[in-house]
């Protein structure tokens, strides 16, 4: 009897409400109020609506009604990150310009743990394989993130955090095959361990078929992966969690690579194999002090190597961090952190590089702090810096000011000063790479040698920045900010005097040295609009902008990175639609846009995906994605160094995900 | 056959594009509904004395999360034939003049100094999670399964010398003081 009356209640507030709009929830019963379903707004979001920093947040709910297959292609969405595919298992990802595949000023982390590989500097995305179905969002920070993440979060840091394992209970199984070729299954098990812990367990296996150049001929860029992996969450006491979690991966990949970086027409490609493989453990500890403050210990270890022949990779990180968070009187938030990675790279001769040393271990010593000060009612001032004792450059400092205000619970106006740096690699201090060699005439060849600046400096920006969010009402949202950015020492090639080098073959060599005489000007914005046409209706639209002004120093003689500070194209669109057609059938659409190239490479292009998805049942959801529908085929990035790049094809995937 | 399978979805197509934009959302805003419960509220708590200053006097402690919707809620109304007044107190300044005071949840410290500050006002404390009422608060939201859920404390309605009804002690968890 209890439960019809509630029913009714609930049935009654709702009409009351549809009848009168929302004042007249004053006039509904106590009974009718305590049974109204409300949405509410978590800390972390309230939180996030008043960071002084360009935050967007990709949920779950966007990856599924994405239709992506990995994660390169989920941060399509973001306005501002500009993602080029360069072959099947090759992806060239940035924020705010600077792209290439070793994307060097953004820093990606898994759960915390770093991703970034210190050896080349950049993101090896095809190791990144978390299953889609286990991310519960991916954070997005456009512009400098280095007081708190510090070195390489230049231009953005992405987060891609998974669900606690006590999420993820009971089986899945998820399916998927494309017109391409492409295949992949997963399977996931999770469960309770005694009272107070939980687990999930996965194995993925994924097999990606080969793309084409634009002629037509294959592009040898076929690959298959490998992948397993848990997570384990345990409350210790009602005071402490602790999670563990770990991953191992196995990929089998090819590629078509040309001769050289410098490459002559009439040196032919050709295709190479090469095995990446590499795991990690995590583990990481909180404790809630009866006073409200909280501290986090966290270690991980992780190891990869790529065998690849013409740049083999070994790399080894040990991480240790440790956060405490509290708060002084009313007003103040404090958070400070210590500490210490090392990170062992192993560069073993390949046949275009020599590393002196081949190994080497360095450390990392670290410390930050940030205090988030509350100023009247509704303003925040946050200032705060890293600290960090690097084995090339030694002490680094990254500091930044924030300031929020929020006028009401709805909008809040930011602005923020910042200063970060791009920690040197082993490539700019200790690699020697033959970039080109040809015969200029009878016993005579021309040879360019890149040949490594042991006193290579931090790249440098200094980051200016305004936004403003607001969100209307219940419908319509709106996330807005400007940047101005200046880089100094940006990486360089310098070519040297020449060297005549005697032999069989007399060698004229033009050693090209890594410097630091690039700079650069930067402004641009990011615009994100979410609008709710109606409950089953949302489309969220995006824009993005950068201006790279690039420039040398008088004295550099470089004449290769004004082009390659070109691969981004100044403004780019994207267009989401979610429709939920029915309460089992969804229908989503992603219009991406992108102007050509600053440099000129890459025409403008647009992208479309289209999604179509059914709730067979509580357990079973099938969908069908089509990618890439306006065209054929199309080159996204053309090639880096001295891969050659393929063409992102147009397939169609259909998906099975069951729940058991 | 494909001609076949494509008409549902056309027609479906068809449907959602021609919706009305205005199907209201089937969950209200969490604040929404708790700004109607502070107004309901004036009709199931009986005050000492009646105001003073002939206004009834509703106040937001600190950090506002309704927005415009407490102000939207009391708009128009009156609680014991007094028209109500919605006021914003800075951290340290509530001010016992005001016949209920909501007191935000993001900061316990803060939560519990104002608490201290009110404690032996004739003023119905109002605030949001499990330690509000343990605090010495009176009446607490809590949120459960999306729904919102009261929590009372008696003896700090006592201490405050306010009368709650038996039917709104009834749809709420009666809870005490943990002497902290």
């Amino acid at each position: 009897m209890l439960q019809v009356t509630h029913r009714l209640a609930l049935l009654t507030a709702l009409a009351t409400a549809a009848a009168w709009g929302q004042s007249s929830l004053a006039d509904a019963s106590l009974e009718q109020l305590l049974n109204t379903q409300v949405t509410s707004v978590s800390k972390k979001e309230e939180k996030l609506a008043r960071a002084a920093a360009s935050v967007f947040v990709i949920s779950q709910d966007d990856i599924r009604h994405s239709g992506a297959t990995n994660i390169p292609d989920l941060l399509r969405m973001v306005p501002g990150v500009e993602v080029a595919q360069i072959n099947s298992n090759a992806w060239a990802v940035t924020i705010r310009g600077f792209n290439q595949r070793y994307s060097n000023k953004v820093l990606v982390l898994v759960d915390g743990r770093s991703v970034y590989a210190p050896g080349f500097s950049g993101v090896y995305w095809d190791q990144i394989d978390t299953p889609l179905e286990d991310i519960e969002r991916i954070e997005v920070i456009r512009g400098p993130g280095a007081s708190v993440w510090g070195a390489n979060a230049m231009n953005g840091v992405i987060n891609i955090i998974t669900k606690s394992s006590k999420a993820t209970k009971g089986g899945l199984a998820s399916a998927t095959a494309s017109t391409q070729g492409d295949a992949s299954g997963m399977v996931r098990y999770g469960g309770d361990i005694g009272a107070d812990g939980s687990y999930r367990a996965f194995a993925k296996t994924s097999t990606y078929a080969s793309s084409q150049l634009p002629d037509g001929s294959p592009g040898h860029d076929g690959w298959s992966s490998l992948h397993s992996g848990f997570r384990s969450d345990w409350d210790l006491t009602p005071a402490d969690t602790l999670t563990v979690q770990g991953d191992l991966f196995s990929n089998s990949e090819s590629e078509l690579r040309n001769r050289w970086f410098i490459n002559e027409p009439s040196d032919p490609a050709f295709a190479q194999s090469l095995d990446a493989a590499g795991g990690n453990l995590l583990a990481r500890w909180t404790h809630t002090f009866a006073n409200g403050s909280d501290t986090s210990v966290q270690a991980y270890y992780d190891q990869f190597q790529r065998n690849d022949a013409e740049q083999p990779d070994r790399e080894r990180t040990l991480d240790i961090d440790f956060h405490h968070h509290f708060a002084v009187g009313s007003r103040q938030d404090i958070v400070w952190g210590l500490g210490y990675r090392s990170e062992t790279t192993y560069l073993p001769v390949g046949y275009e590089i020599t590393a002196t040393p081949p190994r080497r271990v360095d450390p990392l010593y670290s410390a930050f702090f940030q205090d988030e000060i509350q100023i009247g009612s509704n303003v925040w001032l946050t200032l705060g810096s890293k600290i960090e004792k690097n084995a090339y450059t030694g002490f680094e400092y990254e500091p930044n000011a924030r300031i929020a205000w929020a006028p009401d619970a709805r909008q809040t106006l930011w602005a923020s000063a910042s200063k970060a740096i791009r920690q040197p690699s082993r490539l700019e201090t200790g690699v020697g790479l033959e970039l080109g060699s040809a015969p200029i005439g009878p016993g005579l060849a021309e040879s360019v040698q890149l040949i490594p600046n042991p006193n290579f400096l931090s790249e440098q920006v200094r980051d200016y920045e305004v936004g403003y969010r607001r969100q209307w009402n219940k419908r319509v949202s709106l996330d807005a900010d400007v940047f101005l950015s200046f880089y100094r020492d940006l990486a360089t090639f310098e070519p040297q005097a020449p060297v005549i080098v005697p032999g069989l073959v007399t060698v004229f060599e033009i050693p090209v040295m890594y410097g630091n005489k690039g700079r650069a000007n930067d402004y641009g914005g990011e615009l994100s609009l979410n609008y709710s046409v109606n409950s089953r209706w949302r489309i969220s639209p995006g824009y993005s902008l950068v201006h790279i002004n690039y420039w040398l120093e008088p004295s550099s003689g470089d004449t290769l990175t004004v082009s390659l500070a070109g691969n981004t194209p100044r403004n780019m669109v994207q267009m989401r639609s979610v429709i939920n057609l029915t309460k089992r059938l969804e229908w989503d659409q992603t219009v991406y846009w992108s102007q050509a190239f600053a440099n000129g490479t890459i025409p403008s292009h647009a992208r479309v995906d289209s999604r179509l998805a059914w709730k067979a049942s509580e357990s079973v959801e099938l969908s069908l994605t089509g990618q890439n529908l306006l065209r054929p085929e199309f080159l996204e990035f053309g090639d880096f160094e001295e891969v050659v790049g393929t063409e992102a094809p147009r397939s169609l995937i259909g998906k099975i995900v069951w729940r058991f | 056959m494909a001609l076949l399978r494509c008409r549902p979805l056309a027609l479906a197509l068809a449907l959602a594009l021609a919706m009305p934009a205005s199907i209201p959302a089937q969950a209200a805003n969490e604040y929404e509904v708790k700004a109607a419960f502070l107004f309901n509220f004036t009709r199931f708590v009986d005050w000492p004395q009646s105001s003073a200053s002939g206004l009834f006097c509703i106040g937001i402690a600190g950090a506002d999360p309704f927005g415009s919707a407490l102000e939207e809620a009391v708009k128009g109304r009156s609680a014991g034939g007094h028209a109500i007044a919605v006021k914003h107190f800075k951290p340290g300044e509530e001010s016992a003049a005001c016949e209920i005071v909501f007191i935000s949840g993001a900061d316990a410290r803060k939560m519990r100094a104002a608490l201290g500050r009110l404690q032996h006002a004739a003023v119905l404390t109002v605030g949001e999670g499990p330690g509000f009422c343990h605090s010495g608060g009176v009446i607490a939201f809590e949120i459960e399964d999306n729904k919102v859920r009261l929590e009372i404390n008696p003896e700090a309605a006592q201490r405050a010398r306010l009368q709650i009804s038996s039917k709104l002690l009834s749809l709420a968890t009666l809870v005490r003081d943990t002497g902290e």
